[in-house]
């Protein structure tokens, strides 16, 4: 079910030309860990979580913390990168370049040590979603702000804050049809009318979806969203362009998203589309109890993580597309792994790399996994990450992680 | 500790039995208005109504459902909790509208349209719907992304009835009603019965407005990707309003 379309890098980056300089307004230069931005540089930022549902052992951003103690970790396999900054070597250590100089452990010092709560302050202070008020804080032209790759990140609330609301991506294939990609075929609708057969659709449903405010709210986002899609200029992109450095493969991709290497993929397609929040996150297969030497998260992160996140990354810092852009990646699950059996440590040291990201850490452990107290909680890793992107608007407080510069 | 344990069962069934009544009594369990002053008397109504959870939500005609006005004694169970804490009051027939799942869709576009033509590209998309794995189950909901493939899809299979396309056998079988331009009273007629039969249930004037909209406005030009528009031809012009039918949620919910 592949697809070959029209693509331009160029006539997209023409695309979001508008969207970039509506957006450059709203943004300033970081501080603490945040390089100085050049003031006037007009750049789309992107946000691409990666969320390890079960938990994120802080073997990978922490290594020293547990150097020739535990989680099998020895002076062979850690990679100081600076600034009291130890990774794992196989894994973050071995990022291309532009990660490992433009990586950060945040300390998140949730203080939950069950799963649902976690993954709910994770991504929500319980009611209002920390991503999607991201998204909507960046503002920009896209009608799709902030997309989950596969499936949603577990647990969390997700109501709409405005007129942006999550939208779930599952298929590449029929994403991109409704970006105006995909070769002419006259059993698709012409986006004009299908435009305005939605409004009518709509004007169809509104009863109904007013008749049940909770149970229907997702078609009111839903219309909303897709509406404003199809009255946003073609962005024709060609699936195998971006997917072939992912896959090795020229053509005949498969548009289906299913492992972590398609979900980063997906990510890149909708970053290019103009999303400000991009999710990817799978089933519930980090909760590695009984991991005490850390080789089944090692091999797990290696195989199904490294893949992807170094096609990306490479993107990250050689397309010129992408490279324009403030493009920032954050890696954390529910929280790190507890000793001695690799159980649930109530905080988290979350993974960053981005543009004006420094090296340094505020997530380095103890031995004993623990984070200092005074570390921030959640709501102040998002504010971390709206730091990152340079979002003017301070939705989640001052960041309060100086100290690594 | 055994006869607690006897006692409970009882004193539980007795609790729950007394736990709810209606003001309104037989009369009003049997559908007939038992306005409490706890139901202002604009509730969605219920069934597969105007008012229904696939309705409308006019519910002008129906009689709001009964409500709990008596709650009777609270029942604290054997762990010292009551039994009623957390217990959530609404209006019954509320939210309860739910997107049909992908394996249900895939016979209903068959059913309302016809075997023959059935849209073809409704099996190519399980993934953007939601289908869920075998032996897993998550509750669709629609996205951006969905409920255009939704248009795309109902599009295809109208494209078929309308005879714009050759259906499922190879053939073009459009009635030749659909070789006309649409008017505002043959639009009128066809939305009306689309409606009725997508939906299962009538269309309120404005719903089949919308409808008879698309059939006889929206959908004369169509732009091409060249940005050049041309004239849709009537089979077109049909497929874009039944397509818009099965795009709303009397369709694609209940």
């Amino acid at each position: 079910m592949s697809d070959k379309f029209n693509f331009s890098r160029r006539g997209f980056l023409k695309g979001v030309a508008g969207t970039a300089g509506a957006a450059v307004g709203t943004r300033l230069g970081g501080r603490h860990l945040i390089e100085t931005a050049h003031a006037a540089d007009p750049e789309k930022s992107a946000l691409l979580c990666v969320f390890l549902t079960g938990g994120y052992n802080a073997l990978f951003g922490s290594a020293d913390s547990f150097q020739n103690k535990a989680f099998g970790v020895t002076d062979n396999n850690v990679q100081p990168l600076g600034n009291g900054l130890v990774v794992d070597k196989a894994s973050l250590g071995s990022l291309p370049a532009y990660a490992t100089s433009h990586m950060a452990s945040i300390g998140v010092r949730h203080g939950i040590s069950d799963h649902g709560n976690a993954e709910t302050m994770d991504w929500s202070d319980g009611t209002r979603n920390y991503a999607i008020r991201l998204a909507q804080a960046m503002g920009g032209e896209a009608a799709i702000k902030i997309a989950a790759i596969g499936g949603f990140p577990p647990s969390a609330p997700r109501p709409a804050e405005g007129n942006v609301s999550f939208q779930q991506i599952s298929n590449m294939d029929t994403t991109i049809r409704a970006l105006g990609g995909g070769t002419p075929d006259p059993k698709v609708p012409a986006r004009n009318v299908a435009a305005q057969a939605l409004i009518r659709s709509q004007t169809m449903s509104g009863r109904t979806v007013t008749a049940n405010p909770k149970a229907m709210t997702t078609f009111k986002d839903a219309f909303d969203t897709s509406i404003l899609t199809l009255q946003k200029p073609i962005k024709p992109f060609v699936f195998d362009d971006i997917a072939k450095d992912y896959t090795g493969k020229a053509t005949g991709n498969s548009t289906s998203v299913t492992d972590f290497t398609s979900k980063f993929i997906g990510a890149e397609l909708m970053i290019r589309a103009g999303a400000n929040v991009v999710t990817i996150s799978d089933g519930f297969n980090w909760d590695s109890h009984g991991d005490t030497d850390g080789s089944a998260v090692r091999k797990r992160f290696g195989d199904q993580v490294m893949p992807g996140l170094t096609t990306f990354v490479n993107h990250m810092s050689n397309d010129p597309d992408l490279k324009a852009m403030n493009i920032v990646v954050a890696i954390f699950g529910d929280f790190a792994r507890s000793l001695p059996g690799s159980d649930h440590q109530p905080n988290l040291t979350t993974t960053v790399i981005g543009k004006y990201v420094k090296v340094g850490t505020t997530g380095r452990t103890d031995a004993k996994v623990g984070l200092p107290a005074g570390t921030g909680s959640t709501q102040q890793m998002w504010s971390y990450f709206a730091s990152a992107l340079k979002v003017q608007t301070d939705i989640f407080g001052p960041n309060p992680h100086p100290l690594v510069l | 500790m055994k006869r607690l344990l006897l006692i409970a069962p009882l004193a539980f069934a007795a609790a729950f039995s007394l736990g709810c009544s209606s003001s309104g009594g037989d009369k009003c369990l049997s559908g007939d208005n038992c306005d409490d002053g706890n139901n202002n008397g604009q509730g969605p109504g219920n069934g597969a109504g105007p008012g229904g959870p696939g309705g409308d939500g006019t519910g002008t005609a129906a009689a709001p459902p009964p409500l709990c006005t008596t709650m009777g004694a609270d029942h604290v169970g054997l762990g010292g909790v009551k039994l009623t804490d957390g217990r959530v009051a609404a209006i019954a027939g509320a939210d309860r509208g739910r997107m049909k799942p992908y394996s249900a869709l895939t016979g209903e576009y068959k059913r309302v349209l016809g075997a023959d033509n059935n849209p073809t590209l409704v099996s190519q998309v399980g993934s953007t719907f939601g289908l869920s794995p075998a032996r897993w189950y998550a509750e669709p909901a629609p996205n951006a992304v969905s409920l255009y493939t939704a248009l795309r899809v109902g599009f295809d299979g109208c494209l078929q009835l309308t005879g714009a396309v050759a259906n499922g056998k190879g053939t073009t079988t459009g009635d030749a009603k659909y070789g006309v331009a649409p008017t505002a009273d043959t639009a009128k007629a066809e939305c009306t019965a689309w409606t009725r039969s997508f939906w299962s249930r009538d269309a309120s004037p404005e719903e089949i407005q919308a409808c008879v909209d698309v059939a006889i406005t929206d959908s004369v030009k169509e732009m091409q990707t060249n940005g050049q528009t041309v004239d849709a031809t009537p089979q077109r012009q049909w497929a874009y309003a039944c397509a818009t039918v099965l795009s709303a949620t009397g369709f694609l919910s209940y």
